[in-house]
C-alpha cells in the first residue's frame, strides 16, 4: 500500500462572535513520504488549520481527507488517535516536553501506548534516537536545563520514536535562534532524505532552500 | 499502556502539584483518622457491653416492687409462671453488700457485694468448680479480686489474685441494729464463714471485681437473721420488699418486663447498658467524617480540574501523540488513586500511633476502658480503605471528563 495524505476540496469554516470565518476554501493537497513540503504564509492564513486537519487534530467542513488510501471522516476519536500515534509525529513551536520528565523519558513518552514496541525495547529506541541527534549527553536532563535548540530536537525525537511515516511541524523553529534554526532544517530535510514525509508550516524565508516543494496559503486558499 | 507507566506517569504528574496534593491527602487523613478511631472506640464499647449483657446476671435481673412485705409471696408465684423466667427470689435472697470480713483470716474494711447464685445461676468459672445443688457457704469470686469500693481511687497493688484464694476461707461479719430516730445503734455481730471454691473472669463479664456469689439461702439467711434481730424504735424502716426475676438470655428482657407489667406488677430491668452515648459517639463522628469527606471531594475535583487546565497543552500534545481518551482518563485516575492510597497508609500509621498514646496514656490504669479492650477495628479499617479509593476514582472521572470534551485545537490554544 502507498503511503500517502490525499486531501480535495478542504474546507474548513469557523464560527466566531457569531462570523462565519472560512480557514480553509477547497484545499487539493497530496503528502507522499521522502519529499519535505513546506507552506508558507502569514500568522492567520489558516496554515496552522491544515496542519491539524492533515493530522486528525481537526476535522473538515467540507471535502475529504484520506490517510493511506483510507477515508477519515467516519473514523472515530479511537481510530484516530490509533493512525496517529503509528503514523504521524507532530513537532510544535513551543515543544510542549513535560518538565517533570527528562529527555529520555519525553522521547519514550509515545512508546507506552504503542504494543509493537516491547517495552524493555523502548529505552533502548529513545538512547539511539537521542543520540542520532547528538543528545547524548543531555539525556537524563530536565527541559529546563536545556536550550531551545535541544529541547526541539527532543520533541522530534519523541515525534520519530514510533517510527511515522508523515512529520507535522507547526512553525518548528519559532522559538530558536538562527543556528539551531539551520540544525532543526538540515534534521528534518535528511529525515524527508531517509523516506518520511515533513510537512512544515511557517512563515520563515529561511526553510525554502531545503524544501522539495513550496506552497503558499494566502486567506484559506493554498496554491503552489 | 501498562500499570508501571500509568503509576510513573501519574507521579510525575503529582509532583508539580505538591500543594493541592498534600491538601488532598491532609483532609483524608483527618477524616478517616476520625472514621476509624470513633468507629473503632465505639465498636469496641459496644462489643464490650453487649458480652457484658449476655455473661451478667444483673443484665438479665428484673425488680418487681411490692408495696409491702406482705406483697412478696403473691408476686413471686405469679411471676414464676412467665415465660423466659428461670428464678424468682425476694430481695432478701439477691444481694447484701459487707463492708466487714476476712480473706484468709486478715480482716479488711473494704467492701464486697454478695450475690445470689445457684447451680443454674452463675458467671462462668475459669477456675476451681461451680456451686452445686444447695450448697452452701461457698462462694465464687472474680479473677482479679478487689475487695474495695468502686469509688474509690483503683489501685493495681491491692487486687488479689482470685485463684490463689481457691479453698481458702471469706468471713463476713454482718450486724442487727436498734433503729432510733437520731441513730442506730450496733446491737448484735453475727458471721458466716464461706469456703472459695471458683473463680470467674470479671472482666470477661464486665462485673465490679467486688462481686463474689454465695447461695440464694446463705443470702437470705444473712438479711433474715438481721431483720429478725433488729429492733425499730419510734420510727419506720422499710426492709428489702422486692422480687427479683432472673431471665434465662438478655435478648428476651424487654419481652419479659411487657409480661410481667401485664400482670400489673411495676417491673423494671435492674441494670441496663446505656448504649445511647455510644450512637451519639457514632453518629457524629460519621457526620464529621462525611463533612470532610465532601470538603475532600470537592477539593480533589478542583485541584484535578485546576491541575488539567494547567496542562492542557500537555493533555492536548498527548492527545496529538496517540495516546487515547481512555489513557487520559486512567493517568488521572492513578494521580487520585495514589493520593487515596498514600492517605490512607498515613491514616493507617496514624492510627495506630494515637491508638498505642491511647491505651498507655489514657486506658492504662482505667479498669473500666481496659476491660473495652479498645482496639482499631478490622472492618472499620476495610471501610476507610473502600471510602479513601472510591472517592478518588469517582473525583477522577469527573475532572477527567472535563478535559476529555474538549478538542485537541481547544486543548492547545488554552496551552
Amino acid at each position: 500500500m502507498n503511503k500517502s495524505i490525499v486531501l480535495k476540496n478542504g474546507i474548513k469554516e469557523f464560527n466566531l462572535k457569531n462570523e462565519n470565518i472560512i480557514a480553509m476554501d477547497n484545499v487539493e493537497l497530496e503528502i507522499v513520504p521522502g519529499k519535505m513540503y513546506v507552506v508558507m504564509g502569514h500568522s492567520g492564513s489558516g496554515k496552522s488549520t491544515l496542519i491539524q486537519i492533515l493530522g486528525l487534530l481537526d476535522t473538515l467542513t467540507e471535502g475529504k481527507l484520506y490517510i493511506n488510501g483510507e477515508e477519515t471522516s467516519n473514523l472515530t476519536e479511537d481510530e484516530k488517535a490509533e493512525i496517529r500515534m503509528k503514523e504521524i509525529g507532530f513537532v510544535f513551536q513551543s515543544f510542549y516536553l513535560n518538565p517533570k520528565l527528562t529527555a529520555l523519558e519525553n522521547v519514550i513518552l509515545p512508546m507506552y501506548i504503542n504494543n509493537e514496541i516491547p517495552s524493555q525495547k523502548r529505552k533502548e529506541r529513545a538512547i539511539q534516537l537521542l543520540k542520532s541527534f547528538g543528545l547524548e549527553s543531555r539525556m537524563n536532563h530536565y527541559p529546563k536545563e536545556l536550550s531551545g535548540g535541544e529541547q526541539q530536537r527532543i520533541a522530534i525525537s519523541r515525534a520519530l520514536v514510533n517510527n511515522p511515516t508523515f512529520i507535522l511541524a507547526d512553525e518548528p523553529t519559532g522559538n530558536l535562534d538562527a543556528k539551531n534554526e539551520k540544525i532543526v532544517y538540515e534534521y528534518l530535510k535528511k529525515l524527508s532524505q531517509e523516506g518520511k514525509a515533513i510537512v512544515v508550516v511557517s512563515h520563515n524565508e529561511n526553510i525554502k532552500e531545503y524544501a522539495d516543494k513550496i506552497y503558499y496559503m494566502e486567506d484559506g486558499k493554498l496554491r503552489e | 499502556m501498562r500499570v508501571k507507566d500509568y503509576i510513573f506517569l501519574a507521579k510525575s504528574n503529582l509532583s508539580r502539584r505538591k500543594k493541592s496534593v498534600f491538601i488532598s491527602c491532609f483532609l483524608i487523613v483527618v477524616s478517616m483518622l476520625v472514621l476509624i478511631l470513633s468507629l473503632s472506640f465505639t465498636i469496641s464499647m459496644k462489643s464490650a457491653m453487649n458480652k457484658a449483657i449476655l455473661k451478667n446476671i444483673s443484665y438479665r435481673t428484673i425488680v418487681i416492687n411490692g408495696k409491702s412485705k406482705e406483697d412478696i409471696p403473691r408476686i413471686m408465684e405469679d411471676v414464676k409462671s412467665v415465660s423466659n423466667v428461670i428464678k424468682v427470689v425476694s430481695q432478701k435472697e439477691y444481694s447484701y453488700g459487707s463492708s466487714n470480713f476476712y480473706i484468709s483470716g486478715k480482716e479488711y474494711n473494704g467492701s464486697i457485694n454478695l450475690l445470689g447464685a445457684d447451680k443454674d445461676i452463675q458467671p462462668n468459672i475459669i477456675a476451681g468448680r461451680e456451686i452445686e445443688k444447695n450448697e452452701k457457704l461457698v462462694c465464687i469470686i472474680p479473677k482479679e479480686f478487689y475487695p474495695y469500693n468502686s469509688t474509690e481511687k483503683y489501685q493495681k497493688d491491692k487486687v488479689i489474685d482470685g485463684e490463689s484464694l481457691i479453698g481458702k476461707e471469706i468471713k463476713i461479719n454482718y450486724n442487727s441494729y436498734y433503729y432510733k430516730p437520731a441513730e442506730s445503734i450496733l446491737k448484735n455481730t453475727f458471721s458466716k464463714t464461706f469456703t472459695v471454691i471458683g473463680v470467674y473472669d470479671n472482666e470477661e463479664s464486665f462485673s465490679n471485681n467486688n462481686d463474689c456469689y454465695i447461695s440464694f439461702d446463705d443470702i437470705y439467711e444473712i438479711q433474715e437473721t438481721i431483720e429478725n434481730d433488729s429492733e425499730i424504735i419510734d420510727q419506720i424502716v422499710v426492709f428489702p420488699n422486692s422480687v427479683y426475676a432472673i431471665i434465662d438470655s438478655s435478648d428476651n428482657m424487654k419481652k419479659a418486663v411487657e409480661d410481667i407489667q401485664n400482670l400489673g406488677y411495676n417491673a423494671t430491668p435492674r441494670s441496663v447498658a446505656n448504649i445511647d452515648l455510644i450512637n451519639v459517639i457514632n453518629v457524629v463522628a460519621i457526620l464529621i467524617t462525611v463533612v470532610i469527606l465532601l470538603i475532600v471531594v470537592v477539593n480533589l475535583v478542583i485541584s484535578s480540574i485546576k491541575s488539567i487546565n494547567d496542562r492542557s497543552y500537555e493533555i492536548g500534545m498527548l492527545k496529538a501523540i496517540g495516546y487515547k481518551d481512555k489513557n487520559i482518563q486512567n493517568i488521572v485516575f492513578t494521580e487520585n488513586l495514589i493520593i487515596g492510597v498514600l492517605s490512607y497508609i498515613i491514616t493507617l500509621i496514624f492510627a495506630f500511633i494515637l491508638m498505642l498514646i491511647a491505651k498507655y496514656k489514657i486506658v492504662s490504669g482505667n479498669r473500666e476502658l481496659e476491660m473495652m479492650n479498645i482496639n482499631i477495628n478490622l472492618i472499620v479499617c476495610l471501610i476507610a480503605f473502600l471510602i479513601s479509593t472510591i472517592i478518588p476514582i469517582l473525583t477522577a472521572k469527573v475532572s477527567a471528563r472535563k478535559a476529555l470534551t474538549k478538542t485537541i485545537v481547544q486543548l492547545n490554544k488554552e496551552g
